[in-house]
């Protein structure tokens, strides 16, 4: 058993940050003893003015209507996310029609964020105060006014009004997070001030180096001398620290490393229950994998232990958990009770737990990484960065003085943690990236400043996909009228790439419904413990072709049932994943209709629908390696190994030839959603793609 | 594996872009040049930790630890409790595959396998 050095204290830093630049700084005034909002219910009122971004409103409001940016560095849970659009919409800064929009880069918190928003304003969610999330707008033009949504629909508003000219503030929240979105807005923001000197930035984040974000909003105007100083912004970005109120943490550390971090992170919590004081436990693990054998680890310790241990309740936290289980997170704890939540880094930021006083971090998150050589994008558990450490253990800290575990040595903090995170820019596949910048007009990609630019190999692989794709041409434009319309399709481009061909295969039915069930993570339920019958229930909808025709059984099933809750039920089908894939594809048929493509059906014809398939998928062809006795195939285009995952319905049928949707990494690379199909099928689809290298022998 | 050769369509296109082989992206070509690499892990091992071995049994402080007795139990409860799961989860590994096999191909016999 591991046992921890308590080094004494590490309260987190509160400060003002210095800005050797010249950049305004704003001292905080004492607490005002007014306020000026007539908004909200008494206690809630008084609730917002305890948080720790209410000393700083006058700061805010000063600072915005004074410069162009204004950086706001504040920890998670001092307010600013959901008090900062207040402070503008009660200073005028929504009056006039005007927008005042607020970024996350997660679903999961814009939905929590205007939520509770809706709630301290008063009203109902969707009129003063909306939010749009890709498939989904809960907001009412002409009378919203706070107006929450991710970076990525920040962007695709670009598309139909590039300078953004609704909004009067634009705040982008939790920048820290460094998503490929958040990168992204964050440069064309830079573009449109340029245009748009009236448009005021708002960049908050817990952790962001401040310095590097105002240097890179820096704008030095050409004509400057000859605008008058009083009616623009100052250019130069202002930087306000907010100081958090978090308490005491207390850094525990083990004293050598541990060699198993999952049992680590349960003996902690049994420990912890054991000796220390009420208060609940917030553990960071990895993904829903590591999370589920936690949950399972501790509730089977409860069953063997005294009955001191039934008062644990023991609670899995990741994306894409059913509103239910994210209910009962957010519930306050009962008395004599202590709650465990088990998380995925969601927790680190994005979500404000109440209670925690207990955070045990084991020391790695998953990130997504991209090898462009490879060309494999793939999910890796990987170390933290120091930032991301601070966050962990300030989560404790948020009621009373907490304590924080880490399962790893102070030693390793110190000399071998990486001080911050890589941008997502920097590990991912650009393809999406570079369609939506030219469709935005961005021309030239290698001028676009970005805040952290991506390597040349990553965008030759981009390049390189999508002229095959025939989404750009050979001047690096895109094409008429395909690129535009893959463009403007809100999913990866070899999904739209592989609707808007359907038509000529005649399935552009089919091909709609199987690109919605791609954009739902899982429509299963995950049923521990009656393994047989999920399987069984599998088994009723699974397709010889392979997992994309699946959806489709599963589809018609639905619709044969009446969409009903219970067939769900019955089949181990989560009914919510359904009724939101019937509501993307519906979203998706009234784009193809105003591209003009008909809507038609090839009846049971599948190998239509798979040559429609490898339409956009092509570059993703794996063959079956002869002679091999555990399924391992190799892509064509790259020669990396793969295998089938244990999901699809064509595991273990092991067929010579397949497409797979994507890649998931454990110790091996496994191909998810795959389909069988014929290999001439792939000079057929791609002619130029598959003639640009050696003739691979195994092709003729 | 060796880097992406200039006769791929995606290296002519950026060069088209006016790139130059050897630079950076963005404004002042200050990018980075390597992609970022990673490395796959498949174990539950905890930051820092290098191959398992084994420890040395012998205590070298000869003192007695009055809380080691409290230490002890729960650990070897929870040594007891993680044997069990492990051998809990190897069966249950080997009875699914085995259902999963069987049934799937009772079912199931694609025609280009």
């Amino acid at each position: 058993m591991s046992r921890f050095w308590r080094p004494g204290s590490e309260k987190p830093t509160a400060a003002i940050v210095e800005d050797e630049e010249g950049g305004v700084l704003f001292l905080p005034t004492s607490t005002s003893s007014s306020s000026s909002s007539g908004f909200g219910y008494a206690s809630l009122e008084r609730q917002r003015q305890r948080l720790p971004v209410y000393k700083y409103r006058k700061a805010i409001l000063y600072l915005v209507e004074r410069h162009a940016t204004t950086i706001v560095v504040g920890e998670t849970g001092s307010g600013k996310s959901t008090q900062i659009p207040q402070y503008l919409k009660e200073a005028g800064w929504a009056e006039g029609g005007r927008l005042i929009g607020c970024t996350q880069p997660r679903r999961l918190a814009v939905q929590s964020v205007a939520s509770r928003v809706a709630e301290e304003v008063g009203v109902r969610l969707g009129e003063e105060v909306g939010y749009t999330i890709r498939f989904e707008d809960q907001t009412n033009p002409g009378m919203t006014m706070i107006k929450f949504l991710t970076d990525g629909v920040l962007i695709r508003e670009m598309m139909e009004d590039p300078l953004l000219t609704k909004y009067s503030v634009i705040m982008v929240d939790e920048a820290h997070e460094r998503s490929i979105s958040t990168d992204m807005l964050l440069g064309l923001l830079k573009k449109i001030q340029r245009r748009r000197p009236d448009l005021r930035l708002i960049i908050s984040s817990a952790t962001i180096e401040a310095r590097s974000m105002s240097t890179f909003f820096n704008i030095r105007r050409k004509n400057s001398m000859l605008e008058s100083a009083d009616h623009l912004p100052n250019p130069e970005p202002a930087i306000l620290s907010v100081e958090g109120k978090g308490y005491t943490v207390e850094i525990h550390y083990v004293e050598e490393p541990v060699s198993d971090y999952l049992q680590a992170a349960v003996n902690t919590v049994l420990i912890i229950h054991e000796k220390e004081p009420p208060g609940d436990i917030l553990v960071f693990l990895t993904g829903q994998d590591d999370i589920d054998a936690a949950v399972k680890m501790l509730n089977e310790e409860i069953q063997h232990r005294g009955r001191h241990y039934l008062d644990l309740l023991i609670l899995p936290l990741y994306s894409g958990l059913p509103r239910g289980d994210q209910d009962l997170i957010f519930t306050p704890t009962s008395k004599g009770k202590r709650k465990v939540v088990i998380s995925t880094n969601i927790a680190e930021t994005s979500l404000t737990l109440e209670g925690v006083v207990y955070v045990v971090d084991s020391g790695f998150s998953k990130q997504k990484c991209y090898n462009p050589i490879s060309d494999i994008e793939s999910l890796v558990v990987a170390p933290i960065s120091k930032a991301s450490a601070r966050q962990r253990a300030g989560r404790a800290g948020r009621v009373r003085p907490g304590k924080c575990f880490r399962l790893y040595t102070e030693e390793f903090y110190l000399k071998e943690m990486q001080p911050e995170g890589i941008p997502e820019m920097q590990r991912s596949n650009l393809v999406s990236c570079i369609t939506q910048l030219k469709a935005l007009g961005i021309d030239n990609i290698l001028g676009f400043d970005w805040p952290a630019s991506p390597s040349p190999e990553a965008m030759i692989r981009a390049l390189e996909v999508l002229y095959s794709l025939g989404i750009l041409d050979e001047d690096a434009k895109l094409t008429v009228p395909l690129g535009f319309q893959v463009a403007e399709i809100p999913l990866d481009p070899m999904i739209s790439k592989m609707i808007l061909s359907a038509n000529n295969f005649g399935c552009s039915d089919e091909i709609l419904t199987i690109a919605a069930f791609l954009s739902v993570q899982s429509v299963w339920v995950s049923m521990r413990g009656v393994k047989k019958e999920f399987d069984e229930a599998k088994l009723r909808f699974a397709a010889a072709e392979g997992d994309h025709v699946t959806f489709l059984n599963i589809y018609k099933g639905f619709h044969q049932s009446g969409k009903s809750s219970q067939w769900c039920y019955k089949n181990f089908l989560n009914h919510q994943a359904l009724k939101k894939v019937i509501d993307i594809r519906e979203q998706l048929v009234r784009i193809i209709k105003r591209f003009g493509i008909p809507l038609t059906s090839c009846d049971r014809d599948m190998e239509a629908v798979r040559k429609a398939i490898i339409a956009g998928a092509f570059a993703y062809a794996c063959h079956l390696e002869e002679y091999s006795q555990n399924g391992m195939y190799k892509t064509i285009r790259t020669s990396q190994e793969v295998y089938i995952h244990p999901s699809s319905v064509l595991f273990r049928v092991n067929p010579k030839w397949v497409i797979y949707q994507s890649l998931v990494s454990t110790d091996k690379h496994y191909m998810r959603n795959v389909i069988a199909i014929e290999p001439s099928w792939l000079t057929e689809a791609a002619p130029h793609f598959y003639q640009f290298r050696t003739p691979n022998p195994a092709l003729h | 594996m060796a880097a992406i050769g200039s006769s791929n369509v995606g290296f002519q296109l950026l060069k088209k872009s006016g790139w130059k082989e050897g630079t950076g992206l963005g404004a002042q070509e200050q990018g980075r040049l390597e992609p970022v690499e990673s490395r796959v892990k498949n174990n539950k091992r905890g930051l820092g930790s290098k191959e398992p071995k084994l420890k040395p049994k012998v205590d070298e402080d000869g003192e007695k630890d009055p809380k080691k007795p409290k230490l002890e139990a729960p650990k070897k409860k929870a040594k007891l409790a993680a044997k069990r799961i492990r051998k809990m989860q190897e069966e249950e590994k080997r009875l699914q595959e085995r259902e999963f096999e069987m049934a799937f191909f009772r079912e199931f016999w694609p025609d280009n396998v």
